[in-house]
């Protein structure tokens, strides 16, 4: 198994190389090519060698299903900053569900993903002690943020510890953290300490409703007490079996300890129920935990899983951890699904779901792609959602296609079929254009930022797939991994990445395609019109790139013609015709009407509508005696 | 059991050597409506039927999604084929079963029948619009008490008995339709509360042969339904063949549903008043 990866490895690894001299040979100059964080030194499969600037110990006692947890966390920090710290930014994630007024619910007017908030949440901060000294915490602007005052600088380079000991609450389960019957999702869960940039400063801004999480690797030691009839799924890998507490507060039947740990995390989540079933597989040398519900196919999980962890090694990158949980929630924990921590995700494939319709296979490869974007390259989803979203969405739509072929890869039920790349422009033109690159706050609306994160950036790759060819995207892509593993890259990376891979025949169409998408929030809008013996070809939106006219005459015969100059309307006379239709395939992928981007000419319009004569009375039919 | 089932066979074979022509005309009448739905729908839709051969999910979703200020106008205007199309249907079966009915005696004028239908429909078309919005108020009801349920076969079962109930009631409520009509097309009730006394003694004397026919039409469709889900329907566009599949299994359905509407009056004794008849 090992040789195999190994020789995987290699091929791809050649590939690239062979890719990246075919890109050395285009590249204009080195104005392109940008900086690159300072990465820790990572073989392209493994974890790096050396132990990140940051170390988590958590003990914690969590009264399930009550929600109710009582813990410390150890936290030993180095200061990797240029200048000595005199304070840290911790997020209490939790006070976002404490009251109405905090920033979260009223930019989520109280619902996330369609659910409602339910019981409240909170988390206190009960002491906090720096090394032997103890310190005062300050709760910040709405409560999500904390402040911890030092006792005494930090210079750079040097380390601290730092013990937190708190109390929180999980909500009645809701946006993806809280308690549902005996069920408990622990996301958040804990004092979590901000990022800290190189200047200093941190980055560790009140929750909001569109904005997911942003934190520094670490290593986490985790000790969790959970009610003895409970199944225990987590981040990270389980150092032994669950054994009984000394507790001498609980009767020791009562109570087990599970204790995990994770190198190279960002974050830590767990979930608990007493009803899960274990099922365990041995996937690509990972072992892979799947906990789902007794009835459910657990085969349907496994397969995906394992059809995506080849693909997305073959493709990008391995995944590079020992352990991977895949947890199907019941249904009835909807509100938590759908999410990605690392190394163990949430999905949720109802029992029968008919094999032809692909949402919850969506869930599962699109939330283990992000054990590569948010995972591993862990770039800033408060700040750039875009980079993780939609490199998700795109990378996980390829995924689908390559499994469930291209124009079925939603759901195939006969004529109601629904591919990837449909459903991203469907989602984008759910809500306004506005600038894809933007932070996840400078959305108007939970739907503004699904239309534009995920759906216009999904698309954009489409479109840009067109115009540079699949395999050069997928290169670009491939290499921004490889550098920005464990290195939390940012948008101009990606971007220079993707201009470096692209050939200099389409460099300037690309050029002007990630600007008026990523930041200008320009419209692509291409509209087609059939005359007798004549096409009308308008475009509106700002966005102009190289399209291609093809028209059939009445004989059959197939003509096609460059578009390659802006111009708003030009008029083609074509003797003879029959339809017509814009191309290449993708490159209309934004377009804001994708229906008028084909036209018949008028004298076939009726023929065709005949035949929707049947089905019209076989719909009619239902409301008649 | 034959000797139940003898009487009914004889009606349907007496009743089917009328039918041929009554069929075909309801069926051109259906035909008629369906093109005239055909042209407000091609009105309503616009681009989508102008554009392409088959519109695809991505051009119909993208068109409602843009054309949203258009939507409330379109919305208004299939509404109301649909609900004409409701009304007008029951008429045209009364129409083509009173050209069966000649053999019963003093038989109402095609206006009263009209007039009588026309009555019934509405109360039926009162009576689906309420269980459809009974339904549909019900159905985040149940599907929030679904979701407390640990087991997920027992949520499965729950909602698709919902489902299942809802739709049964539907089409029972096609089925007192439709015989409550032929009562008054075939001039064995005068109004619709003597029809209605009279659908009652008909699902009485003569279910079988309705269950039967009620059970094969619904079967078709679902059949039908069932078959292209089994076979993924590849891709399935709307060629002539599968238009003219379509059209088959409109023309199977008209047979059953004649078949079973004659022999189920036919086995009531002719009355010679209405009034008898009860
Ligand atoms: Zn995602």
């Amino acid at each position: 198994m090992r040789l195999s990866l190994l020789a995987l490895l290699l091929f791809a690894t050649s590939l690239a190389l062979r890719f990246s001299a075919v890109a050395g040979d285009s590249t204009a100059g080195d104005s392109i090519t940008k900086d690159w964080p300072a990465t820790a030194p990572a073989p392209r499969s493994g974890l790096p060698s050396k132990a990140p600037p940051l170390r988590y110990r958590i003990h914690a006692r969590v009264d399930a299903p009550a929600g109710r947890i009582r813990g410390d966390v150890k936290l030993q920090l180095r200061n990797t900053s240029q200048v000595a710290l005199t304070e840290l930014r911790l997020h209490l994630y939790l006070n976002a569900f404490a009251s109405k007024d905090t920033r979260f619910m009223r930019s989520s007017r109280g619902a996330h993903r369609g659910h409602s908030a339910g019981d409240p949440g909170w988390i206190k901060i009960q002491s906090v002690e720096v090394g032997e000294d103890k310190a005062e915490s300050t709760k910040l602007l709405d409560g999500t943020v904390a402040s911890v005052r030092l006792p005494r600088r930090l210079d750079p380079g040097t380390a601290v510890e730092v013990t937190i000991t708190f109390e929180a609450q999980l909500p009645q389960l809701f946006a993806r953290t809280g308690r549902a019957g005996e069920l408990l999702m622990g996301a958040q869960w804990y004092p979590k300490l901000g990022f800290l940039r190189p200047d200093g400063s941190w980055h560790c801004p009140e929750f909001h409703a569109n904005s997911e999480f942003f934190a520094q690797f670490a290593d986490y030691d985790v000790t969790l007490d959970l009610p003895a009839r409970t199944i225990v799924g987590a981040t990270g890998e389980r150092v032994a079996t669950p054994s009984h507490t000394s507790d001498t507060s609980h009767t020791s039947n009562a109570w087990r300890r599970h204790h995990f740990r994770a190198r190279w995390v960002h974050d830590f989540a767990f979930v608990a129920w007493p009803h899960f079933k274990r099922v365990a597989r041995r996937i690509e040398g990972i072992d892979v935990e799947l906990l789902t519900v007794p009835g459910r196919d657990p085969e349907r999980q496994m397969q995906l899983v394992r059809y995506g962890l080849a693909e997305l090694s073959r493709l990008l990158a391995p995944y590079p951890y020992p352990r991977l949980t895949i947890v199907d929630l019941p249904s009835r924990a909807r509100p938590a699904a759908a999410m990605e921590y690392p190394t163990l995700f949430t999905t949720l494939i109802p029992m029968w779901t008919p094999s032809w319709h692909h949402a919850g296979d969506e869930i599962t490869l699109h939330e283990l792609t992000h054990q590569l974007f948010q995972g591993i390259v862990a770039t800033n989803e408060v700040e750039e959602p875009w980079l993780d979203e939609g490199l998700t969405t795109y990378v996980s739509g390829l995924l689908l296609e390559r499994r469930f072929g291209p124009a079925r890869s939603v759901s195939s039920l006969g004529p109601l079929h629904l591919g990837q790349r449909e459903k991203n422009q469907l989602h984008m033109l759910m809500a306004p254009v506005a600038p894809v690159a933007g932070p996840a706050a400078s959305f108007p609306s939970w739907a503004s930022y699904g239309a534009n994160v995920y759906g216009r950036a999904a698309s954009l790759f489409f479109t840009l797939e067109s115009l540079m060819g699949q395999d050069r995207v997928l290169r670009a892509l491939r290499r921004y991994v490889a550098k920005g593993r464990f290195a939390h890259p940012q948008g101009e990376h990606l971007e220079a990445e993707l201009l470096a891979a692209s050939p200099p025949e389409v460099r300037a169409a690309v050029v002007a395609l990630l600007q008026g998408v990523l930041r200008e929030g320009s419209r692509l809008d291409a509209r087609l019109s059939c005359g007798q013996a004549h096409i009308e070809v308008e475009r509106r939106g700002g966005l102009h790139l190289p399209l291609e006219l093809h028209w059939r005459d009445v004989h059959g015969k197939h003509y096609q013609r460059q578009l390659t100059k802006s111009i708003p309307v030009e008029r083609h006379p074509t003797p003879g015709l029959r339809e017509a239709w814009l191309g290449p395939p993708g490159r209309l992928s934004l377009d804001a009407s994708p229906a008028d981007n084909r036209c018949l000419a008028s004298d076939g319009r009726w023929a065709i509508s005949l035949r929707y004569l049947p089905l019209l009375r076989q719909l009619l039919a239902l409301v008649g005696p | 059991m034959i000797s139940r089932f003898a009487p009914l066979c004889v009606a349907a074979t007496r009743g089917a050597r009328r039918a041929p022509r009554a069929l075909l005309w309801l069926w051109a009448g259906q035909l008629c409506f369906g093109a005239a739905a055909l042209l407000v729908f091609r009105a309503a839709l616009g681009d989508a039927w102008a554009h392409r051969p088959a519109p695809s999910l991505l051009d119909l979703g993208s068109l409602a999604l843009r054309e949203s200020g258009a939507l409330l106008p379109m919305s208004i205007a299939v509404g109301a084929v649909v609900l004409l199309y409701a009304l007008a249907s029951p008429l045209l079966h009364a129409v083509v079963l009173q050209r069966l009915g000649r053999v019963r005696l003093e038989l109402p004028s095609t206006q009263q029948v009209a007039v009588s239908v026309l009555k019934v429909t509405l109360l039926f078309t009162l009576a689906r619009a309420a269980v459809v919005l009974a339904w549909l108020l019900t159905w985040p009801g149940v599907l929030r008490l679904s979701q407390t349920i640990a087991d997920e076969r027992w949520q499965l079962l729950l909602l698709g008995a919902f489902v299942v109930a809802g739709l049964l009631l539907w089409s029972l409520l096609s089925l007192l339709l439709r015989h409550t009509i032929a009562a008054l097309a075939l001039g064995l009730a005068h109004d619709a509360s003597s029809a209605s006394r009279l659908v009652a003694r008909v699902y009485h004397d003569a279910s079988r042969a309705m269950w039967a026919c009620w059970a094969l039409e619904r079967g078709l469709w679902l059949g039908t339904l069932l078959l292209g889900l089994a076979l993924h329907m590849p891709t399935l566009p709307l060629t002539w063949g599968v238009a003219l599949l379509l059209e088959v299994l409109v023309v199977t359905r008209l047979v059953a549903r004649i078949w079973a509407l004659v022999a189920t009056m036919e086995v009531l004794p002719a009355p010679s008043s209405s009034a008898d008849a009860l």
